[in-house]
């Protein structure tokens, strides 16, 4: 392809991007501010230009070779293994088994709602059904975890079966609200005093955390690494942490694979066929009723499977845990935000629906002022990704992926010199404005502004220039970039 | 080629001119970030309201003292887990709900905070300042699991303090245990801290005790009426009745009892059911705005009964939000509230209101009483501040009957084997007129444990 | 008897407001197409606008205007042909007058508020997939239920009410005067939705933009307008319904709309998507039948039957009670 050609020649490769230049820039002051108090200024400028050159080299190599994406997925599989040692302690890595956990259950609502169509917002349900059959079986009736776990999933998967009767006569909004019932209906279900001694109602039920068996254990305690953890009890939860969380990994890679395959079997092409038009897959023969049903029993068994894990991990069920907006409704937006129908999209919509509210915690706690607007950063996120990336972040980065980096780069620069001086000048003011809130009210706000002008630089920085847009519009937006990236 | 030309502005000279523009302005908030980033030493300030306030705690601390010199001087000589601690800090964690169906307790947290600003100022306990490490977790067990394990495992806190919660507290209690974390002063009302051995402790008088406080006042002045109970299908709600039942006793008849779910928007069919099958008493465990809305709809449908409602909507705002129909209504009681003209509750009302809370309510007399008791702790474990000396401390020096919050009628007592901390209540009544509850009628009931 | 009846009653004015909420998420489904989860606390933040205006507001965070300015309707005595209108006083709140005052100038504002969420939020996301604008309502829900509780705090606020005296006697059973005003309201809002869409040239022209925005665009109607005026009258019917619902459940707080809005979505669903008479309907079908069930079944059965039924009601009329069968296009 031209673009291919296009970056093996010449020294393009070597050109930074703006947003590339900025952090380059960024990199110089930090070395400089590093060096600049123990030695003179010759030597210390000098060490600061070398590390940039080296970073900026290794960075083009690394950029060449991870253009194409299957290096992207070995990368990341290689991290995920050494995650334990990655962890600065044992709570991080307790987070990223939830991550594997709730990206379980997102590739089942991807089944349900990307590749099939049918918005389904029960699933929080699902997941509660096979974490409670689990923890009743053996904590009340002492069964084996894993014979309790075969016996879960399996009924939660007929549940699925279940739900998905109402989609055979109900659409849209219509199945979203009958699921969204369901969803509501099972915490109630669950206190009730017929079923109290089972359930332990209220009260929930605590489980005692699966512990790895002697050898692994003693392996992993071995290999703890001893700055973080220094006595036997944080070796002990180090050890405890990491085989479950292997286990959530190997649950989670065993299900990213078969998601992938399934996208690409006779059933993902028919459950694809079926969402897009109803009419048109069965004239080709497509029994869409069937499918529809199979893709809840698919999808609930994905989540049958996050609820085996979720007992695991977290060991505690509760009616509250179950609640709506934390397991039915957030997973769905992130699954979307992810980017539906997609592999990839479910991943980082994992990866969001655990780390974005930390991240988020992390902002606020920085100053009192903020600690009640947690929810509004997480809404403004959820606007902005929405809005920007309408395939959700996989879409996006699909849509980068498809250029060459360095043809982004060159696009980005030209896109750059077309804007006016106004624009650069309104940019400049930005800043200033950022510099001087950062000088008179507070740091905070001053982060707080940055990370609209980088999270949304698109809205921010010609946000003035859309508005009128939409109010004028006979004036037309400077199509070249959108018409090359799509 | 005129036509061709570029305007001036796409020269390169003006594209350096303007990524010049762009950066130097990055570049000088890199710079002036450092400004902000250096603390001020605080210097010791002597705010009256303050000394005023906390003076009687750290006046009774000295009595105290004296009166157990032997286990005082034990304190010393225990050797045990400083995590969080330094000579110049102590990092203190907690759980709460600032976002989520519970975010209205978050003046609680807001309230202690306050309080212990005002003690680093005067150079904090034992040479150390208090540091919180306060986290959301939405009042969902599955995050407040989250949130602790960040707490311990990442922030490193030397103790856990009045976190929110039934469901929380559950979820992290195997894993408190396991870890040998205390947590102390829980906020939650359940029964269960009273008994989880050493490290876990409660604070407030468990919901069971006080529906047996409601019950029995019942019992002795409704003899042989009907009555019925109304309660949120939790813990909170379930306890109350448990122990509205056990009061009661069979001195009058339950006609039925009644729950709703915590998102229900009104309770109004329950009361009606309740009432129309002849109760004539009726105890209520319910949220402020559910309780105030029974009480119009039952005032505005002409029917009369004697309420008893529990202490978490005994208060002058839920009177507020009834517009007049609390009047009458009995509650069990162990805290005053801000409504109270006694001079000393008006005193920390005053606290807070210097402090830049405008309207403060019962949440922040209850933070203060918390924060009180964790002050008296610390300061009696003094500079040897471990987690055993102040497992050892609690147990044995710091409430053994000679102190008591400024707020409280009684001493708060606790042994090794009594880790309830308030272990008393009172019958009160709501009185419209004088905007005010009406308060002890009767004897203060007490269940204390611990017999000395 | 007496018993059942107390219960119908009450279970109706429950009803109406659930139905009131679900009139505002019918409107903007038949507008837009949008399943707005927003809508609830779109209501609840204009609700505190409303409440914000009817007690002493200091004005000193505007600029160039002097420190000490207030508004404040209670003792404000503005003089129309001389004569002084008393929009209410210190000690008895807002006279009705001043009720009305409030409601136009929070209705206003809610008018706004919607237009320039949907100009600056949904019209980005829309024409894509269905969802990203159902997860943008979303990110507006968390938004403006983080904002009420940053600025009004988590505490529940006493509410105007134009009606707060005794309750009407009507032998069999009584009602209060709040419930027969949000009732009145409710048919009336009810009436209007269905002359607005049925009746009116515009009303009109926003279904045909909504139904296909292609065609109603060749036919030269402004189909971005429509959309706009769509959320527009929608915020505007949820303020409404905020400011009955706010006195009804004694008292404003910035979780008011979550219990509503989710018996709000199944009313308007077991009603008909697309139907003014199916959502207060419908309302008032689950305000009684909740009632019912507490009354004859057992409170602990209430959510689990009522949800229950809904589904099983779905199963046999996928489109609700009123609402037009769907049509499967090509």
């Amino acid at each position: 392809m031209h673009q291919t050609a296009h970056y093996r020649d010449g020294v393009e490769r070597f050109v930074p991007s703006p947003s590339e230049a900025v952090l380059l820039a960024a990199l110089v002051l930090f070395c400089w501010k590093l060096y600049g108090g123990t030695e003179n200024d010759a030597v210390a400028g000098l060490s600061s230009v070398v590390v940039v050159v080296v970073a900026w080299v290794v960075g083009v190599s690394l950029r060449a070779a991870l253009n194409d994406m299957r290096w992207w997925l070995l990368l990341g599989f290689l991290v995920a293994l050494i995650v334990p040692w990655l962890g600065a302690n044992t709570f991080q890595v307790g987070v990223m088994s939830q991550v594997c956990v709730f990206a379980l259950l997102i590739f089942g609502l991807n089944v349900v709602t990307g590749y099939t169509g049918q918005i389904s917002l029960g699933h929080g349900a699902l997941v509660g059904i096979s974490a409670y059959i689990i923890a009743i079986l053996s904590s009340n009736y002492g069964w084996n975890v894993f014979a309790a776990m075969t016996v879960g999933i399996s009924v939660t998967t007929a549940f699925g079966f279940v739900l998905g009767i109402p989609a055979l006569r109900l659409a849209g909004p219509y199945l979203a609200i009958a699921t969204l019932a369901a969803a509501l209906i099972f915490p109630p279900l669950l206190k009730l005093d017929t079923f109290e001694d089972y359930t332990g109602g209220i009260q929930g039920l605590h489980e005692t955390r699966l512990s790895p068996p002697g050898p692994i254990e003693s392996f992993l305690k071995e290999h703890a690494p001893s700055d973080a953890y220094q006595n036997d009890f944080q070796r002990r939860k180090f050890a405890e942490e990491s085989y479950l969380y292997y286990i959530s990994l190997a649950a989670g890679v065993v299900g990213l694979v078969t998601l992938w395959n399934l996208g690409r079997s006779r059933f993902g092409r028919a459950f694809v066929a079926v969402r897009d038009s109803e009419v048109a897959a069965t004239s080709m023969g497509i029994n869409v009723p069937l499918y529809k049903v199979t893709a809840f029993g698919i999808s609930a068994l994905y989540a049958g499977f996050a609820g085996a894990a979720f007992f695991l991990v977290i060991a505690f069920v509760a009616p509250e845990s179950f609640d709506l907006v934390n397991l039915s409704i957030n997973p769905l937006a992130y699954l979307v935000i992810g980017g539906l129908a997609t592999t990839g999209g479910p991943v980082v919509g994992a990866f969001g629906y655990m780390w974005v509210p930390r991240v988020i915690n992390k902002i606020a706690t920085v100053s009192g002022d903020f600690d009640k607007l947690q929810g509004a950063m997480t809404g403004l996120l959820l606007i902005v990704v929405m809005t920007r990336l309408p395939q959700g972040v996989w879409g996006g980065v699909r849509r980068v992926n498809a250029l060459s980096w360095q043809r982004l780069a060159g696009d980005s620069w030209a896109w750059a010199f077309q804007r006016s001086p106004l624009f650069w000048a309104g940019l400049a003011l930005a800043a200033v404005v950022v510099v001087l809130i950062a000088q008179f009210i507070g740091t905070v706000w001053a982060v707080f502004a940055l990370a609209l002008l980088i999270v949304a630089p698109h809205d921010v920085w010609s946000g003035a220039g859309d508005v009128l847009r939409r109010l004028n519009p006979g004036w037309k937006r400077n199509a070249s970039i959108q018409a090359d990236v799509t | 080629m005129s036509r061709d030309r570029k305007p001036w502005y796409r020269t390169p000279w003006m594209a350096a001119l303007f990524l010049a523009a762009f950066a130097l302005p990055v570049l000088a908030v890199a710079c002036g970030d450092d400004d902000d980033n250096t603390t001020t030493p605080t210097k010791a300030a002597t705010t009256s309201a303050a000394t005023t306030a906390t003076g009687s705690a750290t006046g009774s601390a000295s009595a105290s003292a004296s009166a157990t010199t032997d286990a005082k001087a034990q304190i010393d000589t225990i050797k045990g887990d400083t995590t969080g601690v330094t000579d110049k800090e102590v990092k203190i964690g907690s759980y709460v709900a600032k976002t989520g169906p519970a975010s209205i307790y978050d003046d609680i947290e807001k309230g202690w905070n306050i309080y212990f600003d005002e003690v680093n100022k005067k150079g904090g306990i034992a040479g150390r300042q208090i540091k919180f490490i306060v986290d959301d977790d939405g009042y969902n067990p599955v995050n407040t699991v989250n949130v602790v394990k960040k707490l311990v495992e990442q922030d490193q806190v030397f103790t856990l303090f009045n976190g929110l919660g039934t469901p929380g507290g559950n979820a992290v209690l195997p894993y408190l245990k396991d870890a040998k974390v205390p947590s102390l002063f829980i906020a939650s009302g359940d029964a269960k801290w009273g008994d989880q051995g050493s490290t876990i402790i409660g604070l407030q008088p468990d919901y069971v005790t006080e529906g047996t406080t409601l019950g029995k006042y019942m019992a002795q002045n409704y003899k042989g009426k009907k009555y019925g109970i109304l309660f949120q299908n939790d813990d909170f709600g379930k306890e109350g009745r448990d122990g509205l039942k056990k009061g009661v006793g069979g001195a009058l008849t339950l006609v039925d009892e009644e729950t709703y779910e915590a998102n229900a928007p009104d309770i109004n069919a329950q009361a009606t059911k309740l009432i129309n099958a002849g109760a004539e008493v009726l105890g209520v465990f319910a949220t402020p705005t559910q309780f105030a809305g029974a009480l119009k709809y039952v005032k505005a449908q002409g029917k009369s009964v004697v309420w008893f409602s529990s202490a978490v909507t005994a208060s002058s705002s839920t009177a507020k939000l009834a517009e007049g129909a609390m009047d009458g209504v009995f509650s069990a009681g162990y805290l005053p509230d801000p409504s109270d003209p006694d001079p000393i509750v008006q005193k920390v009302v005053q606290f807070f209101k210097d402090h830049g809370v405008a309207n403060p309510n019962s949440f922040h007399l209850y933070s203060y009483m918390a924060a009180e008791h964790l002050e008296r702790l610390l300061t009696v474990v003094g500079k040897n501040l471990n987690r055993e000396s102040l497992i050892y401390a609690l147990d044995n020096v710091a409430f053994q009957g000679d102190w008591k919050s400024t707020l409280l009628r009684q001493p708060s007592i606790v042994t090794k084997s009594d880790h309830k901390v308030i272990e008393y209540e009172w019958i009160q009544k709501w009185d419209e007129k004088a905007g005010k509850f009406q308060y002890p009628i009767g004897d203060i009931i007490n269940s204390e444990t611990t017999k000395r | 008897m007496e018993t059942f009846f107390a219960q119908l009653a009450n279970g109706a004015s429950t009803g109406a407001l659930y139905g009131l909420l679900a009139l505002a998420l019918v409107f903007i489904f038949r507008a837009t197409d949008v399943v707005n989860f927003a809508q609830g606390e779109m209501a609840m933040f204009s609700t505190y606008l409303g409440w914000s205006i009817s007690r002493p507001l200091s004005l000193s965070w505007i600029p160039f205007l002097g420190v000490d300015r207030h508004l404040n309707l209670l003792t404000w005595r503005p003089e129309v042909f001389g004569l002084p209108l008393y929009l209410g006083s210190e000690n008895d709140g807002l006279t009705r007058l001043g009720y009305l005052v409030v409601l136009v100038v929070t209705v206003a504002i809610a008018f706004v508020m919607g237009a320039l969420i949907e100009r600056l939020l949904i019209r980005p996301s829309e024409g894509k997939n269905l969802l990203n604008a159902v997860i943008v309502t979303l990110g507006i829900f968390a938004f403006l239920n983080s904002l009420a509780n940053f600025r009004y705090g988590p505490v529940p606020q006493t509410y105007p009410a134009p009606f707060r005296g005794d309750a009407v006697d009507f032998g069999l059973f009584k009602m209060s005067q709040h419930s027969l005003f949000a009732l009145v309201v409710a048919a009336v809002l009810m009436i209007a939705v269905y002359v607005f869409f049925q009746r009116t040239k515009l009303g009109l022209g926003v279904r045909a933009a909504a139904l296909n925005p292609s065609a109603s665009q060749l036919m030269g109607i402004n189909t971005g307008r429509m959309l706009t005026l769509g959320w527009a009258l929608a915020a505007a019917i949820g303020c409404v319904a905020g400011m009955l619902i706010a006195p009804a459940l004694s008292g404003i707080s910035p979780n008011l709309m979550f219990g509503i809005l989710l018996y709000g979505f199944a009313a308007a669903v077991l009603g008909g998507l697309d139907s003014a008479l199916g959502a207060v309907v419908g309302g008032i079908a689950v305000g009684v039948g909740q009632s019912m069930v507490v009354q004859y079944v057992g409170s602990q059965w209430s959510d689990i039957i009522a949800f229950g039924l809904i589904i099983a009601i779905l199963m046999v009329r996928p489109t609700g009670l009123f609402g037009a069968p769907a049509v499967k296009k090509v």
